[in-house]
């Protein structure tokens, strides 16, 4: 069954946009960043730490 | 800088806009900086889209499975349609985007050459366009640049283009290969 979206690009047509995609979760969003900032900084921290020990 | 955003606005309202993995990359890294960009395209009903090899580029690199996890959910929260590459873009991929892309001067990347593919299968329509910070695989030999997409990251702005299929300009290299 094809999906909404490869409707909307087969048609060629953007009147064809389906409505029912969803918005975006700006605030979702934002927390994962920061999560994945977050084990990026513990990665660095664990690379100095065990470079230290080295 | 964000400013600029709004001259671009109907260029990309309601528009598929295929996203390369280095914006994602570089998105998940700044967000305070991205947040903005994304909040301007949803503002803008422009839908977020890439494939499967996006997809898998991103995650790479992954250093325990609580990265893994945000790293997915970031993706499925960022992109609003993962496209999978169609029997169509596939057997494009093989054919004229490698006959376009394929001399690797810019040691092009499978993931771009399928991007590639994928605007090349739409290319009649006027609502795809690739988001990228690769100016050298999306250049203008093939692409137009329709718009750019300024953010100011650190220590430098990060500009992406916003690159539409040029079948005139791609026709003129695939003309070289004849009806191979």
């Amino acid at each position: 069954m094809r999906s909404n979206g490869d409707r909307f690009l087969a048609s060629n047509d953007l009147s064809a946009a389906p409505k029912e995609f969803k918005d975006y979760d700006i605030k979702g969003l934002r927390q994962l960043a920061k999560k994945l900032q977050e084990i990026d900084r513990e990665h660095a921290r664990l690379s100095l730490d065990n470079n230290a020990a080295s | 800088m964000l400013d600029y955003l709004s001259i671009i606005t109907p260029l990309v309202e309601r528009r598929f806009i295929l996203v390369d993995t280095n914006f994602l990359i570089d998105a998940s890294r700044q967000w305070s900086v991205f947040e903005p960009v994304f909040e301007f395209f949803n503002g803008a009903k422009a839908i977020l889209a890439t494939n499967e090899l996006v997809k898998s580029e991103f995650m790479l690199g992954i250093r325990s499975p609580e990265e893994y996890a945000a790293k997915e959910q970031f993706f499925s929260k960022a992109i609003q349609l993962d496209h999978p590459t169609s029997e169509a873009a596939k057997k494009i991929a093989t054919t004229d985007a490698i006959k376009l892309l394929g001399d690797n001067k810019n040691k092009t990347e499978i993931c771009d050459l399928y991007l590639a593919a994928i605007a090349i299968q739409y290319q009649r329509s006027t609502g795809v366009y690739i988001l990228s910070k690769n100016f050298k695989d999306f250049s203008d030999r093939i692409f137009d640049t329709a718009g750019i997409v300024p953010v100011k990251t650190s220590p430098y702005i990060s500009v992406y283009g916003l690159f539409k299929y040029s079948p005139d300009k791609a026709d003129k290299i695939l003309g070289a290969f004849g009806t191979q």
